[in-house]
């Protein structure tokens, strides 16, 4: 199968930008992405936005983006699947350049979450849960992160402590990230000391409210040699959708999706997963970060708390997280898949701020707590 | 108006009583009820009426405020499993959070949950409340 390549990147720092629109957004990403090369470098557009129909009464978002920026003869494509449209959408782009309907895609998530009080993000955003069953009630994801934890914490002994080195490590992480929202450092005493959004989760638990927008162009191997020496081959994808909600799973502690998404893309890049020396995790609560590290195979099962405080401590030589995660780098819903790959990418062509020793990285995006999964493995 | 009154009205076999899908040909209850068995992918599933009692696995208080709801807080969402097998998810009513045990029995009630303003309709679900002794 022919290859595919990221050729560049852009990201805008996340935040609550209240004199930016989305257009002011994705024209950012778009100026400092494309600015420089040749306009028709990409022959179609896909854009992600999880909450633009809701959130900012703009259904037929990638019809308006294409329209404003003024680009011509494109094939357009729109993306919705959550938390997961990101990775939905690279993923779609990939499989567009792989088929050989298109030679080049580009990229775009985008959301705006800061438009009105959490409150009223907070009801929009718990609509990725069935709306006749759990919105119906007004049952929220957090609520599934928070009994998944208090369950995890019951079966694996864990104390309310242990689950704050992930929050503490994040934010850590992101003070040395330009683009990050939250950019200082917390104690675990504040960790645990920060407003209870349902027990035992505080909101250093959970992500920030925020405004980004990220890009990508991902091309066949002629046009992304024509563009770009800083090449990274979108080595593996794979995903995998619920056929239980996790909640009513046999083991509600393990993220089946997560694992075969996994299986997936490792087979598809061909690849050792010890190869893969740096992460960018779906970190939306603390327990999904630790689930996920167990899904990975990072840590055993019941493990993964324990693996954190070790990754803490620096003394288990992988990078995960350098961009602080969603819980401090920030959670733009659609956009954030296509941050983590954007990172990953600056990542192994070495732009990224921080450093980092590896050839393969892993960028892990989901919806909800492992409702629908999604693996991306880059290789230099 | 903000909520539809037709997917309101369609959902009262949901929402009026617990409902689990029901396979007829390997014998598992499910929730929520699906086009397919989750365990053997048969598409022989019945809606089926639970006697609506279970146990108590795990609950959380919830604070999260959310456009509509705020009145409710703070919110008790459980998840129960009841006598029939499945693990639901829901929200506990009548109880104290501190009285609330792992293994405690409870049943299924049907509660008001909003008002869809003064001359929209009133909305209705299944809680979970203590057992009746």
């Amino acid at each position: 199968m022919p290859k595919v390549y990221i050729v560049g990147v852009s990201l805008t720092k996340i935040d609550r930008h209240f004199d930016k629109s989305i257009k002011d957004l994705v024209s950012e990403v778009y100026d400092s992405l494309i600015g420089n090369l040749k306009e028709d470098c990409f022959d179609a557009i896909v854009v992600s936005s999880a909450l633009s129909g809701v959130i900012y009464n703009q259904l037929n978002l990638a019809s308006i983006i294409t329209d404003y920026l003024q680009l011509k003869d494109l094939s357009v494509y729109n993306v919705e699947l959550g938390e997961a449209s990101g990775a939905s959408a690279i993923h779609l782009a990939l499989s567009l350049v792989r088929s050989g309907i298109h030679k080049s895609v580009l990229v775009i998530g985008v959301d705006k979450l800061s438009e009105y009080p959490t409150w009223k993000a907070n009801r929009l955003y718990s609509m990725i849960l069935d709306s006749e069953i759990d919105f119906h009630y007004g049952i929220s994801p957090v609520n599934y992160a928070a009994l998944l934890t208090k369950l995890y914490m019951r079966k694996y002994e864990y104390s309310r402590n242990d689950l704050t080195y992930w929050p503490v490590l994040m934010h850590q992480n992101a003070t040395k990230i330009p683009h990050a929202q939250l950019r200082f450092p917390i104690t675990p005493e504040k960790a645990l000391s920060g407003l209870t959004m349902s027990e035992p989760l505080t909101m250093y638990d959970t992500w920030p409210i925020g405004d980004g927008a990220a890009a990508l162009l991902i091309a066949n191997e002629d046009v992304a040699r024509k563009y770009s020496d800083d090449l990274i081959e979108l080595a593996g994808i794979g995903s995998s959708g619920s056929d239980l909600g996790i909640l009513s799973r046999d083991d509600p502690l393990f993220f089946l999706n997560t694992y075969k998404a996994f299986r997936k893309a490792l087979s598809m890049a061909n690849i050792d997963e010890r190869n893969i020396r740096t992460y960018e995790i779906h970190d939306n609560y603390t327990i999904s970060a630790i689930l996920t590290l167990e899904a990975l195979r990072l840590a055993e099962k019941g493990g993964g708390c324990r693996f954190v405080k070790e990754l803490s401590n620096g003394n288990v030589g992988l990078s995960i997280n350098l961009s602080g995660g969603l819980k401090a780098r920030g959670h733009p819903l659609g956009a954030t898949g296509v941050y983590q790959v954007a990172e990953v990418y600056l990542q192994l062509i070495g732009k990224f701020p921080v450093g980092v020793d590896a050839e393969v990285g892993l960028a892990h995006n989901m919806t909800g707590l492992d409702f629908t999964s999604f693996i991306t493995i880059l290789r230099r | 108006m903000r909520l539809s009154i037709s997917k309101h009205w369609r959902n009262k076999k949901i929402h009026y009583q617990l409902a689990l899908g029901y396979c007829k040909v390997c014998g598992k209850y499910h929730f929520p009820p699906k086009y397919r068995c989750p365990y053997c992918g048969s598409k022989s599933v019945r809606l089926t009426i639970p006697k609506g009692k279970g146990t108590l696995i795990e609950w959380t208080v919830s604070y999260v405020r959310l456009e509509y709801l705020e009145q409710k807080l703070p919110l008790i969402v459980g998840l129960v499993r009841l006598d029939e097998g499945p693990v639901v998810r829901g929200v506990l009513t009548d109880v104290d959070p501190k009285e609330l045990r792992e293994g405690m029995r409870l049943e299924a009630v049907l509660r008001r949950l909003e008002e869809d303003g003064v001359s929209g309709l009133i909305y209705y679900g299944i809680k979970f409340k203590p057992l009746s002794k």
